[in-house]
């Protein structure tokens, strides 16, 4: 227990690493999901074979081999950067695919009805999507988008062994095997500090689900 | 509600829509193939394709091709192994986990609850990283080969996973089957294994294979 007291301060900073890389990535992912979404319901062909082509790539992908291609392929073709820069675009390239199926999910639970009023009303594709798909779609999406974001969470815990420096794993084994710390309590410090992140997102959930079901 | 079909939410594009749509593929097409042309050209200057990088993938007279492939099926074997231990072990504790879920007592269901929504939120990693570490700390007996601490993250992960699963079957199931099964004088371990967890697997293959 000592090894986590005294290092708290690691482990600290090691959350706030972890929650920005999941910011960041979230945020992205959130943008690139809505955007694949509209272009797999939209009325353009290409635009559909798109979005069907980036997610199916993404999700077939496992991440790690995605965080492998982004930290060591990007560099060979001359695009240098942090790695917590890469981990982010892996990391929200990986999620924007499953924020993509759930919004979808959400856009073929908006009922017919809805569809066609506004398109009566004279909406093009685009207003219809803007006004009256989109913002139905979210709302019954917020549950799967929820555990698409505590998968996402959980999911960074990988870049810290990609050489992204002081997230919670990264730290974690930073302790174990350079500092030498025993490895019980220092990793039951780690999978305890995401459960500060996870465990509030899950209860989150709990509330929005029973939200949403009394709106139904 | 049934999801309406993709045609509904628009109307067929008409000759102009269809010529804008045509016009805007072009460029789009063109845009990106001129990126990719930059990246692949970028790529063909460091020398990323030559024929010595990729020869021992595909030239089978290369001294490198045996060994090399040999360890990816190697590798493969290995994923194939880790995966089907995962699988067996973790439908198994899974399933014991979610039964044991609806039919402990009050005053211990909240542990079980517990212990999946705690395990729920580790990373697999994590939980990998911990069996890999802390094992032998406890006994040296348990150094294992280190796919074993793999397939013991896995289970542990999925196990729960696999039990929410189960458990939405569980609750999907009418209840009316559980009530005829005990109005024919099943006991409620029976009823569980003859009649309601056939159901609840049928009702969540979809979940369980995804």
């Amino acid at each position: 227990v000592d090894a986590v007291l005294d290092n708290l301060d690691v482990y600290v900073s090691g959350l706030f690493t972890t929650l920005r890389l999941c910011l960041w990535s979230g945020a992205i992912a959130l943008v690139a999901g809505t955007v694949m979404a509209s272009f797999r319901v939209s009325p353009v062909p290409v635009l559909r074979g798109v979005g069907t082509a980036w997610v199916t790539t993404l999700r077939n992908t496992p991440l790690t081999v995605i965080l492998f291609f982004i930290a060591f392929g990007l560099p060979e073709i001359g695009l240098r950067g942090s790695y917590s820069g890469f981990a982010i675009a892996g990391l929200s390239l990986y999620t924007s695919a499953f924020v993509c199926e759930a919004l979808r999910s959400g856009v073929n639970a908006v009922s017919a009805g809805q569809v066609e009023a506004a398109r009566s009303i004279g909406l093009t594709f685009s207003q219809a999507l803007r006004h009256v798909i989109l913002p139905q779609a979210f709302r019954s999406s917020i549950p799967p988008l929820v555990s698409v974001v505590i998968a996402m969470i959980k999911n960074s815990a990988v870049a810290g062994f990609f050489g992204v420096a002081g997230d919670l794993s990264a730290n974690g084994q930073s302790l174990t095997s350079a500092q030498g710390y025993a490895a019980l309590p220092v990793l039951t410090g780690v999978v305890i500090f995401f459960w500060f992140l996870t465990v509030p997102a899950g209860l989150l959930l709990a509330v929005v689900e029973r939200r949403v079901a009394v709106i139904r | 509600v049934t999801a309406p079909p993709p045609g509904l939410r628009y109307d067929p594009p008409g000759p102009r829509g269809r010529r804008r749509v045509a016009a805007g593929t072009a460029v789009a097409v063109v845009l990106v193939l001129v990126v990719a042309g930059l990246a692949l050209a970028r790529l063909a200057r460091q020398g990323q394709f030559a024929w010595s990088r990729w020869a021992p993938l595909l030239d089978p007279r290369d001294p490198s091709f045996r060994p090399l492939w040999h360890f990816l099926i190697g590798g493969l074997g290995s994923t194939l192994l880790a995966a089907g231990a995962t699988i067996a072990c973790s439908l198994v504790l899974g399933t014991l986990l979610a039964t044991l879920r609806t039919v402990s007592a009050r005053w211990y269901r909240w542990a079980v609850v517990g212990l999946i929504e705690l395990l729920r939120g580790v990373p697999v990693v994590i939980a990998i990283f911990f069996a890999s570490r802390v094992l032998p700390e406890i006994d040296p007996a348990l150094d294992l080969p280190l796919i074993w601490y793999v397939v013991i993250g896995l289970v542990v992960y999925n196990s729960v996973v696999i039990a929410e699963i189960v458990g939405a079957g569980l609750a999907a199931v009418p209840r009316g089957q559980a009530e005829a099964a005990l109005a024919v004088g099943l006991s409620r371990g029976q009823s569980l294994r003859l009649v309601l967890l056939p159901q609840a697997f049928w009702i969540m293959l979809p979940a369980l294979i995804s």
